[in-house]
């Protein structure tokens, strides 16, 4: 995607953490609200390095922002939807830890919404392995935790 | 000898950045904070029981019970109404003493509870229940003849 982006003086060079070079317009870089205040300062020879992001990521998220239909409610549902439709739990998870970093224009709703939707009516312990989250609290704090939130538990999923 | 250190040099690099590259929802609390408001409230329930720091965030963010409150709403209530809320108890508080059961009643269906729910009138029901269990609980009378919460209860028509 990025090989798209014209060569033109002012494009904006990224680099991911696994060292690859994109280069992106302002019009894209300007809708990752965290690197927008570099860019004001950028000249093409500049490089912004992303610590938090990998290529896979990067690449994800021009598709997005290049791909996204610019009016109709309707044609931009259907985009996200197929969007999100081709990544995997793992991918998923991963990208929106990227997006969350960079602040993305709309895809952190649309990331998280989706995340959300996994994990919505699961049990504690799918939830658990979904994140690969520890479970610290002793059997005591559990129980009571658990306890207050009873009304929670009906209708959870079987694992 | 020097290309055996070179090639270990190299393998403790890549470990360290694929460990950098992995998730850890724990590590991202903003990101976190992102899902948990999304989810409806018997998932965020569950989430509490998760771990103690999703323990710690559902019980300390009440943002996140207001999400709860107005998520089947087209037009959230005015940012006015979050004061009086938190003086009445919080958002968790409004949800469970008066969204959920009413909720609950509605059943599963999201089409009736689409339809029914993102009224403005149920808002305003929601609110003054609460502001009714409120007054009712500072005076302390457990009168339940007296007691108005009975519109929390369920009844056939």
């Amino acid at each position: 995607m990025a090989e798209k982006a014209s060569p033109s003086s002012n494009s904006i060079s990224l680099k991911t953490v696994d060292g690859k070079i994109f280069k992106v317009s302002p019009a894209i870089a300007n809708q990752m609200l965290t690197i927008q205040p570099l860019i004001k300062d950028s000249d093409s020879s500049t490089i912004i390095s992303l610590p938090d992001v990998a290529a896979f990521h990067l690449t994800k998220i021009i598709e997005y922002l290049e791909g996204k239909p610019a009016a109709a409610p309707s044609a931009v549902d259907a985009f996200e939807a197929q969007f999100v439709k081709d990544l995997s739990p793992e991918e998923l998870k991963g990208l929106l830890i990227a997006v969350g970093y960079l602040k993305v224009n709309g895809l952190v709703d649309l990331m998280a919404n989706t995340v959300a939707k996994l994990i919505e009516n699961k049990s504690v312990e799918y939830v658990r392995k979904f994140f690969g989250v520890v479970n610290d609290f002793t059997p005591a704090e559990e129980a009571k935790c658990r306890q207050e939130h009873a009304w929670a538990f009906d209708g959870v999923d079987e694992d | 000898m020097q290309n055996e250190r070179r090639r270990r040099r190299r393998r403790s690099g890549s470990e360290e950045k694929e460990k950098r590259n992995k998730f850890f929802i724990n590590d991202n609390i903003d990101i976190l904070t992102e899902i948990l408001k999304r989810l409806d409230g018997p998932s965020l329930g569950v989430s509490s029981c998760v771990c103690r720091l999703w323990c710690t965030l559902t019980h300390n963010n009440d943002s996140l019970w207001e999400y709860l409150c107005f998520r089947h709403l087209s037009t959230p209530p005015p940012p006015s109404v979050r004061a009086m809320v938190a003086a009445l108890g919080g958002y968790k508080r409004l949800y469970m003493v008066c969204v959920r059961p009413v909720l609950s009643r509605l059943g599963e269906s999201e089409r009736v509870r689409k339809r029914v729910w993102t009224r403005d009138d149920e808002v305003q029901l929601s609110l003054s229940l609460f502001c009714i269990d409120s007054y009712e609980s500072s005076n302390g009378s457990d009168n339940s003849a007296s007691s108005l919460m009975f519109l929390c209860n369920p009844v056939n028509v």
